[in-house]
């Protein structure tokens, strides 16, 4: 067993087993720990804001590339909304980002999402994969039919889509229960092999 | 109260103890437990494995602090598996904190003669999510004037040669989801569909089963889903890492679970028909 001698591993390992002690109930070390978390946070956001801001645009203005002035101006006039008088001039870059976003965002979109997630389901059906994959696509599908009340034996399909769902939750939660432990398994790894040194 | 209904208000804090134990005891001595290896990880190193030698490959560091276990023994185990290729890496992130995860992993490079610049870069953190990615993907240098060591750009070789996403042999995203930074369905996008680039997913355990359509879908080349996929590639590269050091506590982590939710569905159903059996009732 060999401790680090590192500060920073160990201001990580008690922050870390400050926070775990919530499980065990509400205490004031916690809360001091996650209000640090919050406000360290909120203070990194802010130092790479400027960081970003300072690369990405004062730094090149600087060296000649004017044209930077315009999306500046546009930044600053995201904070008019906290001025009354002007709030109305927020809109302005509000709409850029948006229409900018929803441009670029549906490059692509049509194909990657629909057309190629459709053309995946139309598949040679020569294995059980490939048929879990058609039965489950058509029978999810038509249990979203929502135009009339599917009722007789055709409601067979739309029970059969929402047991194909059911699994899907299934798998989605089983992976995120797997991603939980992970997290708490980091934090095992960090404590027992970084900071005591196991 | 009998022990059925002990069972299913048992204090939880018991459970929380139980679970520490099986993740404490496995990290402190492993148990060699055997690692198989899935298809999706076996298509992910097949592809890799194909690529050029000494092409290009662009990783985007896009996870916060939290998901770092799942994600860095994958980048890891990635690098290992470029490094003898020679493949040159440029690193990018959308989170703040992804820089710091990328240096992280990049110093396994060095162990293989890379020089930073010339065979890697870690540009650092860029702003504004997909329109960023947008337009790094039309020219990388428009979005980046410093790197995230404080290099100018314009002085580093291995960024002298990017004049689009296309230089790049492969891309690969390693992701925890959409909030805040360039999620999954952002890259397919920004470099599948706009300029042709394959690309690989690296993301968490969540995010498994809604980005397997793209790999199903063929938009996307391979993918690895959480910390059992970076075990299974440290399997498949013969190399011990945190992966497979963290796959023993999964495991028994897991069947903890597992056990905990068999036993308190049974003690609800045998709870249930004591009550309905005569002379049953819930004790007071």
């Amino acid at each position: 067993m060999k401790i680090s001698t590192d500060i920073g591993v160990w201001v990580g390992a008690l922050s870390a087993l400050a926070i775990y002690s919530v499980l065990y109930k509400e205490n004031p070390v916690y809360r001091l720990v996650e209000n640090i978390f919050v406000g360290a946070s909120a203070g990194i956001a802010v130092v790479v804001g400027v960081q970003t801001f300072q690369n990405t645009a004062w730094a090149p203005m600087a060296k000649g590339n004017t044209l930077l002035i315009v999306p500046i101006i546009l930044g600053v006039l995201l904070y008019t909304r906290y001025l009354p008088n002007v709030s109305y001039l927020n809109r302005i870059p509000l709409s850029f980002l948006l229409g900018t976003a929803a441009g670029v965002a549906m490059r692509g979109s049509i194909e990657s999402q629909i057309v190629g997630q459709l053309s995946a389901t139309m598949i040679k059906l020569n294995s059980f994969d490939a048929w879990v994959i058609f039965l489950g696509t058509m029978t999810s599908l038509a249990y979203f039919f929502l135009t009339y009340r599917v009722t007789g034996r055709a409601a067979i399909i739309t029970t059969w889509g929402r047991y194909f769902m059911m699994a899907a939750f299934g798998a989605a939660f089983g992976n995120t229960v797997m991603g939980r432990v992970s997290a708490a398994i980091g934090r095992f790894q960090f404590i027992f092999l970084k900071w005591l040194g196991m | 109260m009998d022990i059925f209904e002990k069972l299913q208000n048992l204090d939880k804090r018991v459970f929380y103890v139980l679970m520490a134990l099986a993740i404490a005891i496995p990290t402190v001595s492993p148990l060699g437990l055997p690692i198989s290896v899935e298809a999706p990880v076996q298509q992910t190193y097949n592809f890799v494995k194909n690529l050029p030698d000494g092409s290009r490959v662009l990783i985007g560091f896009d996870y916060e602090p939290g998901d770092e276990i799942d994600l860095n023994p994958q980048a890891i185990a990635l690098f290992h598996l470029l490094a003898p290729k020679k493949i040159k890496v440029v690193a990018i992130s959308s989170f703040p904190a992804g820089p710091m995860f990328a240096d992280e992993c990049l110093a396994v490079l060095k162990e293989y003669g890379y020089k930073y610049g010339q065979d890697y870069v870690n540009l650092g953190y860029y702003a504004g999510g997909e329109p960023t990615l947008a337009a790094f993907g039309n020219k990388p240098t428009s979005i980046y004037s410093k790197d995230w060591l404080g290099n100018d750009v314009a002085s580093l070789s291995l960024v002298k040669e990017l004049t689009s996403m296309k230089d790049f042999s492969m891309a690969m995203t390693l992701n925890d989801g959409p909030t805040g930074g360039t999620g999954t369905h952002e890259w397919v996008r920004q470099a599948v569909m706009a300029h042709g680039t394959p690309l690989i997913m690296g993301c968490t355990g969540v995010l498994a089963a809604s980005n397997m359509t793209y790999v199903q879908g063929g938009q996307c080349k391979g993918i690895l889903a959480g910390l059992a996929a970076a075990a299974q590639l440290e399997k498949l590269l013969g190399k011990k890492g945190t992966g497979t050091v963290g796959m023993d506590a999964q495991s028994i982590a897991h069947v903890l679970i597992v056990a905990f939710v068999l036993l308190g569905n049974v003690a609800m159903i045998l709870s249930k028909r004591r009550q309905k059996a005569p002379g049953g009732g819930a004790s007071r």
